[in-house]
């Protein structure tokens, strides 16, 4: 039995639902619109995790649960909390479920797609991007700072810079362009410049050991915004990775403590494959949508127990990153991946 | 342009307990050793972090004219808990709330980024090291042989947000690990032990272990905190501390 935590109506949440219905793989929803019909009770004694979830009129012992896909939003911006007063029960109640539920997704012996404590790396792409240099990939050329001047010279040595921010908030990749009178503002808050990298870009998802790669066709700057940056959509197509890629994206993965990722990569013209990010939940539905890879399926398998478990444990938070250059040269000589 | 640091306190100016081992840092290390507060990374007049084929560099320099540069850095005490963004309030919440998460995300990537001994070094859930839910942290400490608090939640009841047995008794006894020595009380040999193997494989060599006596009088974990009172381990702790950082600076 797996476990489904978020928005039912929401897409990725829905496939993974229809993809498990399809295979017969027994889900239950704990629905976030829902909370004050949910009850959660955990506990860890001498090593032993136990506890019970109760929805509505039904109930299970957490450990009925193989696999659990969280998918959840942040509950304090739920229409049915966020107009709550502090003190109302409906708000102490969705507080006090998301925090068990978020104790408890750390420490369940189950396939967790992902554990917070392995989403965080996300929060920093100056972080995140040093991690990603152990796993062999490029990273694009990057300066955040402070200082006008020096985004000038930064922007004289490549064919292009872009802005985005350093953390995943406001998160929008746009061209610098000529003398714009709003780069004396950076005096206040430094703001990350990247060049531009000329290519074309590749969303890899990885499940498990499993690997889906989607090529995408836009002329934007961001894809995601094409249609606003262009005039018109992003087309996507799915793409072969070369055996080393993929080892490369699958050992990134689970040495990040996830079991589900989606690494932004541009195939530079220059050769490099450049990462530029790395997703820990992924917003998929978008790129099955679009090329019919079978990723909500192969992610509902995978919550059931299919393939090897390779995310690794990281207590903390912190992606420990000594031995990746190890891990991911290891996988590449083992050929490619199942 | 003012000299450059090169042995640097990242502190809020409230933190005793870091104020307190540097100056018995100053004391051991005959170089500078500098506190710097979020307050004056907030008001730098250069904050930049580059990221090349080459490597990372990282320029801050203060307003009070001093340089931290991470190629003359020669080790890190850091505890901050959170940038300062006190100057971006009046903009409203919207932008304080994007500033406060840039500020963050800017010093995880460069502390992150430094070479030299950081203690303790950020990670994504708390700029000042590894940060354990309660429950986490016993299950993970029980797996070192340190016996726990039980921990119970429950949207049932109230209990307090450590999940504790609110029946165990409330006397505590704090331990303090620092770069693999165990200091404090009412502690033994082999705890002391367990607890820098936790302190180990949090990859937190600074940590601090609170410890409530079973209904037996054993100690038993209750919680832990990357920014410990560093003063229960006295002067020997700064000796173990001043050693941790020269030991592989440059």
């Amino acid at each position: 039995m797996i476990l489904l935590c978020g928005i039912p109506s929401e897409s990725p949440l829905a496939m993974v639902a229809q993809a498990a219905a399809a295979r017969g793989i027994e889900a239950v929803t704990l629905n976030q619109r829902q909370t004050l019909c949910t009850d959660l009770t955990l506990r860890i004694d001498h090593g032993h995790v136990t506890g019970w979830l109760e929805i509505e009129d039904r109930g299970w012992p957490l450990d009925a649960f193989e696999g659990i896909y969280v998918r959840m939003m942040d509950h304090r911006e739920l229409p049915e909390i966020r107009d709550e007063p502090v003190n109302a029960r409906a708000r102490q109640h969705a507080d006090r479920l998301h925090d068990t539920l978020c104790e408890w997704l750390e420490v369940s012996p189950a396939r967790v797609v992902n554990r917070m404590s392995a989403m965080g790396s996300n929060s920093s792409k100056t972080y995140q991007a040093g991690l990603v240099r152990h796993f062999g990939f490029d990273t694009p050329e990057t300066l955040v700072t402070s200082n006008p001047a020096h985004v000038e010279e930064f922007r004289a040595r490549f064919d292009g810079v872009i802005y985005k921010s350093i953390s995943g908030v406001r998160s929008i990749v746009a061209p610098l362009q000529e003398r714009d009178p709003r780069l004396q503002r950076i005096r206040w808050c430094p703001v990350q410049f990247q060049e531009r990298v000329r290519g074309f870009d590749v969303r890899v998802h990885v499940i498990g050991q499993d690997a889906f790669a989607t090529r995408v066709h836009s002329g934007a700057t961001d894809y995601r915004y094409a249609t606003d940056q262009t005039g018109s959509a992003a087309s996507l197509e799915p793409f072969e990775l070369s055996d080393e890629i993929q080892a490369r994206c699958v050992a990134m993965t689970g040495e990040m403590g996830l079991a589900f990722s989606g690494i932004d990569l541009r195939f530079a013209d220059d050769g490099r494959v450049v990462c530029f990010e790395v997703n820990p939940s992924p917003g998929f539905s978008y790129y099955e949508a679009n090329t019919e890879q079978p990723i909500a399926e192969t992610l509902a398998a995978y919550l059931a127990g299919a393939g090897p478990e390779l995310a690794v444990r990281i207590p903390g938070g912190r992606t420990d990153t000594s031995s990746a250059l190890e891990h991911w040269s290891a996988a590449t000589a083992a050929g490619p991946m199942a | 342009m003012g000299a450059s640091v090169e042995w640097l306190i990242l502190c809020h100016s409230t933190d005793a307990a870091a104020l307190w081992a540097a100056r018995g840092l100053q004391r051991r290390l005959d170089e500078r050793v500098e506190v710097v507060t979020p307050e004056l990374l907030a008001f730098a007049t250069l904050s930049e972090h580059q990221i090349s084929p080459d490597g990372q560099l990282v320029h801050i320099q203060l307003a009070d004219g001093r340089l931290i540069r991470s190629e003359r850095l020669r080790g890190v005490v850091n505890r901050i808990v959170s940038p300062w963004v006190g100057h971006w309030l009046s903009n409203g919440p919207g932008d304080a709330e994007y500033v406060m998460a840039e500020a963050v995300a800017f010093h995880l990537g460069w502390l992150s980024a430094l070479t030299v001994p950081v203690l303790n070094p950020p990670s994504p859930s708390s700029l000042a090291g590894a940060f354990l839910r309660p429950g986490e942290l016993r299950l993970l400490a029980f797996q070192m042989g340190i016996a726990c608090v039980p921990f119970t939640r429950s949207t049932r009841d109230d209990r307090g947000p450590d999940g504790s047995d609110a029946s165990w008794p409330l006397r505590a006894a704090n331990a303090v690990v620092v770069a693999g020595r165990a200091f404090g009380v009412q502690t033994t040999p082999s705890l002391n032990d367990r607890c820098v193997r936790l302190s180990e494989a949090l990859q937190t060599p600074l940590l601090g272990l609170t410890f409530r006596p079973d209904p037996a009088g054993e100690p038993s974990l209750e919680c832990a905190t990357p920014l410990p009172d560093l003063r229960v381990g006295g002067e020997a702790l700064i000796d173990v501390l001043a050693g941790a950082l020269a030991e592989g600076a440059p």
